[in-house]
């Protein structure tokens, strides 16, 4: 008897708006990751693209409509929903499933992926030059984990966690006044906190599913990151910061949409 | 202002502070800390390493980052969370070294 081969990859998803090209960014994120890790990324999205940095390119439809306020004044259009399809449309047994703004430049994600039992999301996400933002979903709420990264096997409790995170999606008006959360507009972070807490019998001392390792997130805009021997110079016009290369979470997609920020990606991939 | 003053001020602003980056750097050294053994997943402390250098029976059983216990063959798990704390540790030293070097950039 033949047994299939294990299979592992990367999986993101992208869907454009009006002011953000998400898929070309998930272009440039899978070159370093495929650089990097050396696995496979599939990308989800709601349009028909063909680049060969993918493994495979899965076309869903975004239905969600929602805004976020940050970079564009007023607020501007997020599909960020659907990653709950994640489980049934991930074409591995083992899947990194990451935003498409997470710079990968080591392997620890493959040391997460190495002992993921089920799945593991991201607990500690440190913003870099910001005083510590609440940690909590609401004031009266529960700590929340952050969806930018999630590391998971095809087991039956890795699919309740999806399952229920639909659920929350699907239901977010009641889950945000169950666990009084702030803010109403449909973020994955907390839909994936809440599936996580009701899994691990509502307890927030359970550590088990936190990736133990901490992410660095660069809130502000970043002017220009170069690379100085083994060390990220980041500028964001008013500091400059000196970090030992490691995974990056860079929020200002401006500056990931950039040439300055091709150019690093040169320079990485070499 | 001049405009080589105006230049001055605007590389004044952007020096780096030595702080935030010695803070971020050891936050790294922290993830860097951890170990796959054996199944499970350590994070090498020195209370990890004296309790192990002082315990007696050549298998233990530990509980690791996840909550699980984890059979260790004292002496391999040892010589290996060494190595890797001294690893570690040199790299946060030439680092935190380097660091000192870019109070301007």
């Amino acid at each position: 008897m033949t047994s299939t081969p294990h299979t592992r990859g990367v999986v993101m998803f992208a869907c454009n708006t009006p002011t953000v090209n998400y898929v070309e960014m998930a272009i440039r994120t899978a070159r370093l990751v495929t650089h990097t890790l050396g696995l496979p990324v599939t990308l989800i999205t709601d349009k028909k693209i063909k680049n060969d940095v993918f493994d495979s390119v899965i076309k869903i439809t975004n239905t969600l409509t929602n805004r976020r306020v940050g970079q564009y004044k007023g607020g501007e259009v997020w599909k960020n929903g659907g990653r709950y399809t994640a489980y049934e449309l991930s074409p591995y047994d083992e899947t990194l499933l990451i935003d498409t703004d997470l710079l990968v430049v080591d392997k620890t994600m493959l040391t997460v992926m190495d002992n993921t039992v089920d799945y593991q999301i991201l607990e500690r996400n440190i913003m870099v030059g910001e005083a510590d933002i609440p940690p909590t979903m609401g004031i009266t709420s529960i700590p929340f984990k952050w969806a930018t990264v999630i590391a998971f096997k095809k087991t039956k409790k890795a699919k309740q966690l999806f399952d229920m995170v639909e659920m929350i999606q699907k239901n977010y008006e009641y889950y945000c006044k169950l666990y009084q959360i702030d803010t109403f507009n449909f973020r994955n972070d907390y839909a994936f906190t809440i599936a996580d807490h009701a899994l691990n019998g509502y307890s927030v001392t359970n550590t088990t599913t936190n990736i133990p390792f901490s992410l660095l997130t660069i809130w502000k805009d970043v002017k220009s990151i170069e690379l100085l021997n083994n060390t990220f110079i980041v500028k964001d016009g008013k500091k400059s910061y000196a970090i030992a290369k490691q995974n990056l979470h860079v929020i200002d997609k401006e500056y990931l949409l950039s040439p300055s920020f091709e150019n690093l990606l040169l320079r990485l991939c070499v | 202002m001049t405009a080589e003053a105006q230049i001055l001020v605007g590389q004044i602003k952007l020096a780096t502070d030595y702080q935030t980056n010695k803070t971020i750097l050891r936050e790294k050294i922290q993830s860097d800390l951890h170990m796959p053994h054996n199944g499970g997943l350590f994070k090498i402390t020195l209370d990890l390493l004296s309790f192990l250098t002082t315990w007696p029976d050549k298998t233990l059983y530990l509980e690791d980052t996840y909550q699980n216990p984890i059979e260790i063959d004292r002496d391999s798990f040892l010589t290996a969370a060494r190595q890797h704390y001294q690893k570690v540790m040199n790299y946060w030293h030439l680092e935190h070294a380097e660091l000192k070097k870019l109070r301007k950039l």
